[in-house]
């Protein structure tokens, strides 16, 4: 979030930067809104943060003023595609941040209708070919349902 | 005892700027002589390696202080990339993780929101370092609804209680 765009966010139009707006259009009419990372620290990588944070402004996502309106309660799916370098067992206890900062709180701005999907492949470091394959499958299939 | 502060907010003239501000004078008149890295600032580039006299001041400080609003809960991204590449260079002598914010919503909004930033240091970055540091934190929250007299109050708190979080 450049200097710019921290200026306009409280301002009558938030959206200072042209390419960022054209986004905030796609994600006002789309049905489902995708996010595909590897995980980082934790979280998703500053790559998606930077994104939520410029284009996900108050008017697209939520309103400051009319109190909770969900402004994504046209969403139908919310979905992950999320990828980890370790296992599942140390990613549950170590916490997936990444899982939290989507499914808690960008959910939230989502309406009853909207439908989490999360599609997560843990052990990449060590995974091999055919388990990359599956999960690949299983991404392929997965966004076949939703 | 060296203390690196990490500044991320891109606007001179914000809250966060300003407790930056009195971060470095409460460090400053505890006897430290604080490094400070501006991400904004400096025009950090996360395609670039860090700059080598960060790299050098993140290998040898003794506490890591980051100064940032918290956006969506967590860390802006520029924050993100850079604490990526310095866990890597190696906090191998840090004996504190401190964190001076402002978050947007209440703390019981922030609660049920996740709190993933808060999380992300705790449990991804201090593994990293190699004296596992406690973490503590000055935080402002509401600060969208804050008066001007709760606006000072923290600031006047980031000064005071600065010196003594720090090691």
């Amino acid at each position: 979030m450049s200097a710019q765009d921290r200026r306009a966010y409280f301002s009558a139009k938030p959206l200072a930067c042209a390419s960022v707006a054209a986004d905030a259009q796609l994600v006002r009419r789309a049905g489902g809104l995708v996010f595909v990372y590897p995980t980082t620290l934790s979280t998703v990588t500053p790559g998606v943060k930077g994104w939520i944070d410029r284009t996900l402004v108050p008017g697209v996502a939520f309103n400051l003023d009319t109190g909770p309106r969900r402004g994504l309660a046209h969403l139908r799916h919310l979905v992950g595609i999320v990828l980890h370098d370790d296992a599942r067992a140390k990613v549950r206890r170590t916490g997936d941040n990444g899982r939290r900062l989507i499914r808690r709180n960008v959910r939230l701005c989502g309406g009853p209708r909207t439908r989490t999907t999360w599609l997560a492949m843990y052990g990449c470091g060590v995974a091999e070919v055919a388990e990359r394959a599956a999960f690949l499958d299983r991404v392929e299939h997965g966004m076949m349902l939703t | 005892v060296s203390v690196v502060v990490v500044h991320a907010h891109p606007c001179p003239e914000s809250l966060v700027a300003a407790a930056l501000g009195r971060t470095l004078a409460g460090l400053r008149c505890a006897g430290h002589e604080p490094h400070l890295i501006d991400l904004y600032a400096s025009a950090y580039d996360p395609a670039l390696p860090i700059p080598p006299a960060d790299a050098a001041a993140v290998t040898a400080a003794t506490s890591l202080v980051f100064v940032h609003p918290t956006w969506w809960t967590a860390h802006p991204a520029i924050l993100l990339a850079w604490i990526d590449q310095a866990v890597d260079v190696g906090p191998a002598n840090v004996r504190r993780l401190v964190t001076v914010t402002t978050l947007g919503g209440s703390r019981i909004g922030n609660l049920l929101a996740g709190e993933s930033g808060r999380r992300v240091i705790d449990r991804a970055v201090r593994p990293r370092c190699a004296l596992r540091p406690p973490h503590r934190r000055l935080a402002l929250y509401g600060v969208d609804t804050s008066t001007a007299k709760q606006r000072a109050g923290f600031l006047d708190r980031v000064e005071a209680r600065i010196g003594a979080l720090v090691e």
